[in-house]
This record gives structure tokens, sequence and C-alpha cells, in this order.
């Protein structure tokens, strides 16, 4: 057994527990746990990924800030330099919700989209 | 002096509850509908709830806040609902008349036939538990401190204290490490936290934010802005537990300590509300015990999802329009439900007893392998219950055929195995 | 601040008459001042006059049941009633008439009852009488059964000190008073020719005559005038207000019994709230104004004695205020009168009744400054009226259109829970209220039962448009309180 985690899902408000580990290649779950938690449960040990929600500063507008969001989640890892990232951006407006605000984010392949219009 | 108009319905608050309500209005037909919202933009609490997890029930897919608001206000635009923006409702009186405000409308009476009461929650701010301590600057509400980030883009602190572990306080923890603060600690007087482990996972554990369960905030110190916090560990009877105060330096405090239905405007026109709820006494259309007017979301009862909320309202505009084609039942052949001491809260808490009803229940305490009894009618076993998650049990009519013909209540109960 | 420093600061002004204080009793002084001619400045710490001993103030009219026979307070809180009366019409600034009732809650007490007429007759304050249980249930169904007693007065009255302070200096002001805010008062020096020289943080200023109304800091004051003796011994009082919701359980001002470590009264707030206390502590500690859980555990414990009905649930909100009372007279007096070992310095060291005597407080000093050889000639020209400002909240509905016409801000609320709006806001601002407290007491956007939670966010922002900084400037109440640190995502502070 090596690289031994003990994971909480979160797929249901159940929060189960389940023990995780590597065994000659392949993963190795352990606990009580459905279907859907043991597809969550394998992700998160290879490589925990989160959605991104945040803000972008909007200029020439009343309205100060625009919400956006990662289209998917993206490596845990690398949240904060999302956020440094998202922290450069202006916009103005009109932006319609679902525009592409970065593209291919931190090289993840996965865009960043505004979450709401800017009108 | 003040024009005075007339309206069919009258939809008080343009978030999820009153959004979902003005559409469902139109879509079944009634004529003059006017949503009255005092902020700028309408979505309610929506738009400060950048974080995804709104919708997956109504819409299939995990929305942000500002998405799912973004949803209903493209319904209610492509149904020509009247949204009226910056306009504060000042009174309403159990005739079912309305004054609203607004810089450009005035003032103005309305007439209305119906009324929905969908204007949410306001925080439970500190005077209200009474922290002891300085009053300084650097002390706000968990809500407060999102709109202040998501809206207007200003950070409240750099090192941050949070009381209450509800997922409010929970999402605010994660949301201001991502702009760069620093969460000393999530502090939560129960011994569990009282919002959804997913957040428990991915806004505390994901950031090692300590999470100090059985503790409160004792004192707040600080002259001109706030230099710390004093924690304690309490008993379970929330008592502090002498010795073992830790004094906490930091620039900021942030209390996510209960939501409270607001509820002002139903008293004036003489609503009764549940204490257990905060909010009105309603039977199974959501109409309070003034007739014609209606009460849905958070307004009612604190709701753990935003599509429910969006359910509610959509029954409150069913019940509306019953009241206005004159087709609502009365106060005869209502069954009071009453639950036990296992019970937290329900609503409705009154039923006519001829539809399918849904009852929205609280327990009291978490529970394991319990069996909840609705009368001798209705029984439904789950396999854990926890006051933070509401319950919802929805009942056929048949069951209603098989209760006796003058029962005047049905007491709810949970037992475990 | 070092002697080379202070050698530094400019000269800013030369007065006939400095007020050092600009709480309520150096507020009154100052427009009393202005009726006459001549230069007159108040000089203020904080960066708003009222907030230190006044702001935490009961905001009660007193008549002198509470001053011992013979005594400077009884002879000053006289006809209280009706001078805040006069003033009010003349300020534009509320005023409320509520009665007095005094209960005795055993046989013992009904001889504090009497006790309080006889005191309140000594200074010629008739009207008193002595009621029984059933009278008491018909002006207070709340009261507790226990009352078996209560002294009755009629037409007493509540205001709210941060209004009636901020109207007194605007008229104080609008005649010709100048006043310095963030002005401490660091050293005085008394030249040859017998003017002193006061140095404070914003620079120097020198004055014949000077009065100290300079409330918890009054000690040092006149240990900077060479009275070191003078010392003032602080009681930390709690205090509770309740929602509106539970307005209808008093109607008056209801007092039970009173001790060092207590006194019971509780009565409604000018604006309809009730307010609660209070709680005693001594205390050395003049910034000491925390409040404690046992301070309100206490606090409500005694109001529920009174009136049974009180519950915690209610409380929106609690504080705590120091009270300061001067070594230099007996039972607790004032003490008003010319420094010792400084001419022309004259001390108003003032504990409860400070504020019912204010109006009469002020007219003493002024005789006190005839005294010291200042001539008194009356100004032409001043003007005893000042233009309040109108309360949407509380204006009949055709009153709220004509405002809503003549400026359509009034018809933008944005405090929902006490009904302000935008109109308000800026008013405040424009007239002098640089900080969220500030806005706050004047406005009272932010003492509803959300305590701010929806409309502090745009009350800051009303603050940084108008004041034209940054949002991360706004502060609470001044200098180290500000609200927000820094804008997020590194955005440019301006």
């Amino acid at each position: 057994m090596s690289n031994l985690q003990e994971l909480i899902c979160i797929t249901c408000p159940k929060g189960c527990v389940a023990k995780v580990w590597k065994e000659k290649g392949d993963i190795k779950i352990e606990g009580k746990i459905c279907k859907n938690g043991k597809a969550y449960i394998k992700q998160e040990y290879i490589e925990p990924k989160r959605m991104l929600t945040s803000t972008v500063v909007v200029e020439r507008s009343t309205v100060k800030r625009l919400p956006v969001r990662t289209r998917e989640a993206i490596p845990k890892k690398k949240l904060f330099m999302a956020m440094n990232q998202l922290s450069e951006i202006r916009v103005k407006p009109p932006v319609k919700i679902g525009d592409v605000i970065i593209s291919n984010l931190l090289n993840t392949g996965i865009d960043v989209i505004a979450s709401d219009d800017l009108l | 002096m003040a024009r005075e108009l007339h309206l069919d319905l009258a939809i008080i608050g343009s978030g999820p509850a009153g959004l979902a309500a003005a559409v469902k209005a139109k879509q079944l037909g009634i004529k003059d509908v006017v949503v009255f919202e005092r902020d700028e933009r309408p979505g309610g609490i929506l738009p400060q709830c950048i974080h995804n997890g709104f919708g997956l029930h109504k819409f299939k897919e995990e929305l942000t806040g500002p998405e799912y608001a973004n949803r209903y206000i493209r319904m209610a635009a492509d149904q020509q609902v009247d949204i009226e923006l910056d306009t504060m409702v000042l009174e309403i009186d159990k005739t079912r008349t309305l004054t609203a405000v607004s810089e450009y409308g005035g003032l103005r009476t309305y007439k209305c036939k119906s009324i929905i009461l969908a204007m949410g929650c306001r925080e439970r701010p500190r005077g209200a538990i009474g922290i002891p301590g300085t009053r300084p600057a650097g002390v706000f509400t968990a809500g407060q401190a999102q709109r202040m980030v998501n809206i207007e883009g200003y950070m409240p602190g750099e090192k941050i204290v949070i009381q209450g572990s509800g997922d409010v306080g929970m999402i605010m923890a994660r949301r201001l490490t991502l702009e760069g603060a620093e969460i000393s600690a999530v502090a939560e007087i129960l011994p569990y936290t009282s919002g959804l482990i997913r957040n428990e996972v991915q806004c505390l554990h994901d950031f090692d934010i300590p999470l100090l369960l059985r503790h409160t905030v004792m004192e707040i110190h600080g002259d001109k802005r706030v230099e710390g916090v004093t924690l304690s560990e309490v008993d379970s009877g929330w008592n502090p537990i002498a010795g073992t105060e830790k004094f906490i330096a930091c620039d900021t405090l942030l209390l996510s300590v209960g939501l409270i239905p607001e509820n002002e405007l139903s008293k004036m026109a003489g609503v009764v509300l549940d204490p257990s709820t905060g909010g009105a006494y309603v039977n199974e259309f959501l109409e309070t015990d003034v007739p014609g007017i209606f009460s849905c979301g958070n307004v009612l009862h604190v709701n753990d999802y935003v599509d429910e909320v969006s359910t509610e309202g959509e029954i409150a505009a069913w019940g509306a329009q019953h009241r206005i084609k004159g087709k609502l039942f009365g106060e005869k052949n209502l069954i009071a439900i009453a639950g036990d001491e296992t019970i937290g809260q329900i609503v409705p808490q009154a039923i006519n007893g001829q539809r399918p009803v849904t009852f929205y229940i609280r327990v009291k305490r978490p529970m394991e392998k319990l069996t909840l009894r609705i009368g001798d009618v209705f029984e439904k076993k789950f396999a854990y219950a926890r006051p933070g998650e509401m319950l919802r049990v929805s009942l056929p009519k048949k069951v209603f055929a098989e209760m006796k013909p003058a029962l005047t209540r049905l007491n709810v109960s949970c037992e475990e195995r | 601040m070092t002697a080379a420093k202070a050698a530094t600061l400019p000269q800013i002004g030369d007065y006939d008459v400095i007020i050092i204080g600009g709480g309520i009793i150096g507020a009154m002084v100052a427009r009393q001042l202005s009726k006459f001619q001549g230069r007159f400045a108040v000089l203020e710490k904080a960066a708003f006059p009222g907030c230190g001993v006044s702001k935490a103030s009961l905001s009660q009219i007193h008549l002198p049941d509470f001053c011992p026979p013979g005594s400077l307070k009884g002879k000053l809180c006289r006809d209280a009633p009706a001078r805040f009366k006069k003033l009010a019409v003349e300020l534009e600034v509320l005023y409320r008439e509520v009665d007095e009732l005094w209960l005795a809650l055993e046989p013992e007490q009904v001889g504090d009852l009497e006790a309080a007429r006889a005191r309140a007759e000594s200074h010629g304050a008739t009207g008193y009488e002595i009621i029984g249980p059933q009278k008491i249930r018909e002006l207070e169904p709340h009261v507790t059964p226990e009352a078996v007693a209560g002294l009755y007065a009629r037409g007493l009255g509540v205001i709210y000190t941060p209004e009636w302070n901020f109207a007194l200096i605007e008229n104080a002001v609008q005649n010709g008073v100048q006043l310095y805010l963030q002005a401490e008062v660091i050293d005085i020096a008394k030249t040859r020719e017998g003017i002193y020289r006061l140095t404070t943080r914003q620079g120097t200023l020198s004055s014949r005559y000077v009065i100290n109304a300079a409330g918890l800091y009054a000690d040092e004051i006149a240990r900077m005038a060479g009275d070191g003796h003078i010392h003032l011994s602080l009681r930390k009082g709690t205090m509770l207000i309740f929602d509106k919701s539970a307005s209808h359980l008093v109607q008056n001002m209801i007092f039970g019994s009173f001790s060092e470590s207590h006194s019971q009264d509780i009565a409604p707030t000018a604006h309809g709230n009730l307010i609660l206390g209070v709680h005693y502590v001594k205390t050395d500690k003049k910034s000491d104004t925390q409040v404690s859980r046992e301070g309100i555990q206490e606090t409500l414990k005694l109001g529920r004695q009174l009136i049974p009905a009180l519950s915690e649930k209610d409380v929106i909100t609690s504080f705590a205020g120091i009270l300061a009372n001067s070594n230099m007279t007996r039972d607790g007096d004032f003490f008003i009168a010319p420094s010792e070992h400084a001419p022309g310095v004259i001390h108003v060291m003032v504990g409860a009744p400070g504020l019912s005597a204010a109006p009469a407080i002020a007219e003493y000093v002024v005789d006190l400054l005839g005294d010291a050889g200042w001539r008194t000639l009356e100004k032409a020209g001043f003007n005893p009226r000042r233009r309040g400002w109108p309360r949407f909240a509380t204006a009949p509905p055709e009153k709220k259109q004509q405002m809503i016409d003549t400026d359509p801000k009034y018809g933008h609320v944005v405090c929902r829970c006490e009904q302000v709006t935008e109109a308000e806001i800026l008013g405040s601002i424009r007239r002098g209220a640089r900080t969220m407290d500030a806005v706050k007491h004047l406005t009272r956007a932010g003492m509803g039962r959300c305590q701010g939670g929806f409309c502090a966010p745009f009350v800051l922002k009303h603050l940084a448009d108008e004041l034209k900084i940054s949002p991360t400037r706004v502060t609470k109440n001044g200098p180290g309180s500000h609200q927000i640190v820094k804008m997020t995502k590194a955005e440019a502070d301006i």
C-alpha cells in the first residue's frame, strides 16, 4: 500500500469516507461507497479538480465586477495561479453570459466564461 | 397625492422565488403582474452568489447564482413581466393595498387582488447575539462581505476570523482566501458544521482553514479597527468552558450566525408568523391567514436549495391564480399540521386535504435510520436526517381519501429505528 | 507629539472664547455664545462632534427629582423640558414628549418616591403625584404587577442626542463659531499678556477665555491648565436597544430603583425603539466602552423587573457609555466653576442629568464668563433658526410625495429598516458627515434591525463618491477605523 489517503466523498450530502491507495498501478478504494462516489474518489486521488468561480474588474460601467467561472473543473493546484491571471483582466460592456473571457486557461484546455450579462 | 393603481398580482422581491412566481403567473394567464425590487438589479441575493451549485433540479445543470437568476430574468422578459427596480415597498395592509416608492415613479398605491411575499431573509447582526467587547470597524456579516467582494470589489480585510460554519460562512472562507486573505479560523458553536459536507471539503479542507467546532467568539478587541477576537470552547448548553479561551489576532470578523425571514411588511398586513420558521403560517397554496396574501421562498422558511425556492414561487402563483378566480377554499375544513419534539419546522402548517401536498420538514437534531410519520396515513423511511437539510415529503391525493372525514389535526413525528 | 513638533505647527486662530469639547455641553455653550459678539471656536478631538460621552446618552430630558435639594444640578435642570421644547422648534430637531413613572416595587420603596417628589419640589418643580397600582396599569399595561405605587409626572421628553449635538453645532457655525475637528488639545500655556495658547493636533490657537467641556478628558485639560487636583471617577453603564416590535411595551419613561451599581430606566427612544439601562460598574479606563456578557445579562434582568415581557430576542444592539463625576463637589453635583490657578478658564464637569441641564448650563457658563470680565454684547443678526432635515420615514403620504417632487432622491430608499432615503444620506454628507457613524447618527441609516447589513455598502459608496476619496479611505469613525482594506484584483486605488 503506497500513498494511502482517506478522502470524503462529496457527490451527495452523506459524506461517506473511503480509503484510497495505489497498488501495482491500480487505484484501490475501500469503504462503503456508491458508484458515483467511486468515480469522484478516483479522480480526487489521481488529480483533484475544482471549478473556479471569481470576478473580473469592469471598466466603463457603473457595474464594478463581472462574475466569471471556469467552464469545467481545473486542477486544484492551479487555482491561485488562475486567480492571478484573472486579476489582470479588464472587461467592458457589452458582455453576454457565456462569452469567453480567457481561452484555454493556464493550458488546461478549459475556458473562463462570463457568468452573467454585462449590459 | 399618491396615484392609485390596480393590480391582479403584486410580487415583492425579484429573487428566485419572486421571479419564478412572476413567470408562472404569466404562464397561468394572470394579466396585471408587477414585481417590486428594492435593489438596482433583479435576482435578489443571487447576483452576489457567484459560486456554482444552483439549478441541479430545475435545469439539470450546476449553475452559478447569477446564471440561475439570468435564466429566470430571461423567462420573465419573454413573458413581459414588469419588474420595478430601485423600488421600495413601504407598506401593505390586510386589504392588500400596497404602497411603493421610487425615484422616478414617486409614491404610489396599488390595490391588489393578490400579493406574493418573496422578500427573502436578512442576516442576524452582531447586536442581536450580543457579542461582548469593543465596537471597532471590521465586523461584518458574511452576506454583507459577499456583496462587498463580489459586487463592489471591496476587500473587507486581510486576516479574518469567521463565526458560523453554515454554507455562507464556508463559501466566504474560500472566496476570501482565493482573493488573498488569510482565514485564521472558522468557529462553529455546534459540534458539527451546519452546512454541506461538500463545502467543508472544498472551502475549508482544500485551504487548510482550521475549523473549530464547539467554539464561539467571546469578545471582540480593537479600538478603531478589529485587532483580534477571543474564542472559547463551549459545552452542550453553549456555555463557555473556563480556561479554553484563545486569542486570535485578526483585522476582520465575519458573522454567519443565522438568517431571519424578512417579514416586517407581512406583519403590517396582519400576517401571523410561525415562531419555529420565522415565516408565515400557510396552507398548501402557500396562502397566509390573510386571504390573497401568499408567501414563498426564504421569507417563508430558510431553504437549502434555490430550486425549491423557485418551486415555491410557482405554487404561490398557482394559489394567487385560484384566489383571483375565486376558486380557493375558505378557513373551513383546514387540517392543522403539528410536529412533535423531534420536528423543528414544518411547512405548510395547515392543509385542506383535497389535493396533493409537499411538506418541507426540518428535524430538531441529527437522526439516523428514522421513520417519518404523518398521522397514521403516511410513513417514510430515511437513512439519516440533519436540521441543516430540509426533508421533502410529497403526499398524493389518495392519502387523504383514506383519512377520517372529521380530522382536524395531523401529527408529524420522527422515530429512530 | 513632541514639543519640537508642536513648535512647528501653524498658528491657526485667535479667539475670545475657545470651547474644548464638541459634545452636547460644548455644543450648547457654543450656540449660546454665538448670540453674542466675539470670536468663538470649538475644538473637537474626534472626526465628528458628539462621539464621546454624549453619544452614549440615554437621551432623556429630566426634571429635578434626581437632584439633591440646594444642588446646582437641580437648579439647572428645573425647566429642562420647556427649554428643550423651545429649542426643538428653533433648531427643527426631534423632541418627543413623554411622562415619567417612577415605580416602587415594594412598600419600603414608597419612601424613595416621596423623597424624589420632595427633591423636585425643592427646586420648584411641581405636578408630581403618587399613584396606585390601578392607575399605573392604566398608564402602562405591561408594567410588573409587583408595582405597589408610582411617582407620576407629566411633560418630560426624549431626544436623540447626536441629532441635537449636530444641530446645535450647525446653528453655532451658522452664527459665526468656528469648528475644528480632529483638534485634540495637548498643551495649554499662558502668555505674559494673560492669553492662553492652546496647542492642538491641527495647530495652535490663542484665546483669552477657555471653556473646559472636554467630557471624559476634562481632568486632563484641567491638569494642563494647572488644576492637577481635579479628578474624575468613572462608571460604565450598559444599555440595550430593543426592536420597534417591542415598543408597545412601554409608553413613558419608567424608573425603578437606583443604587451605586444600577439604575433601572426604560423608555421609548425618540425614534420609536426602547432603550433600557443601566447596569453600572466602576472603571478606570476612559476608553472602556466594552460591553460584557454579564453587563448585558444584568441589564436585561433589571429591565424585566419592571417589564416582565422584555425579551432577549428583541434586542437589536447593546452598547456601553461612561459617566464621569468630578471630585470637586459632593453627591455628584455639577462642577461648573472658574479654574483656581488659571483665571479665564472655566471648568464644566457634569454627570447626570447633564443633558437635561445643558441649556441652562450654557447660560450659566456665559454668566461666569461675565464674572470673569468678558463683556457680553448681543449680536444683531443672530439667527436662532436652523433648517432641519425632513425625515422621509415619518412624513405623511402627501409630504412624502412633496419631498420627492422637490428632490427625486427622496424616492430612493437605501436603508430599508429605517426607510432612509438617498437624499437624506447625501444631505448629511453635504452638511458635514464624513464617516459611516456620522451618517448613521444623523440619518438613522444602519440603526435598524439589520444594523446596516443591507445599506452599509451603499453608504460607503456615497461617502466615497461625495468626498471624492477611494472607498478604502472611508472610515467608520475617524482615522484608523477604515471599513475595507483594499480593492480586489489589485485594482488601482484612486
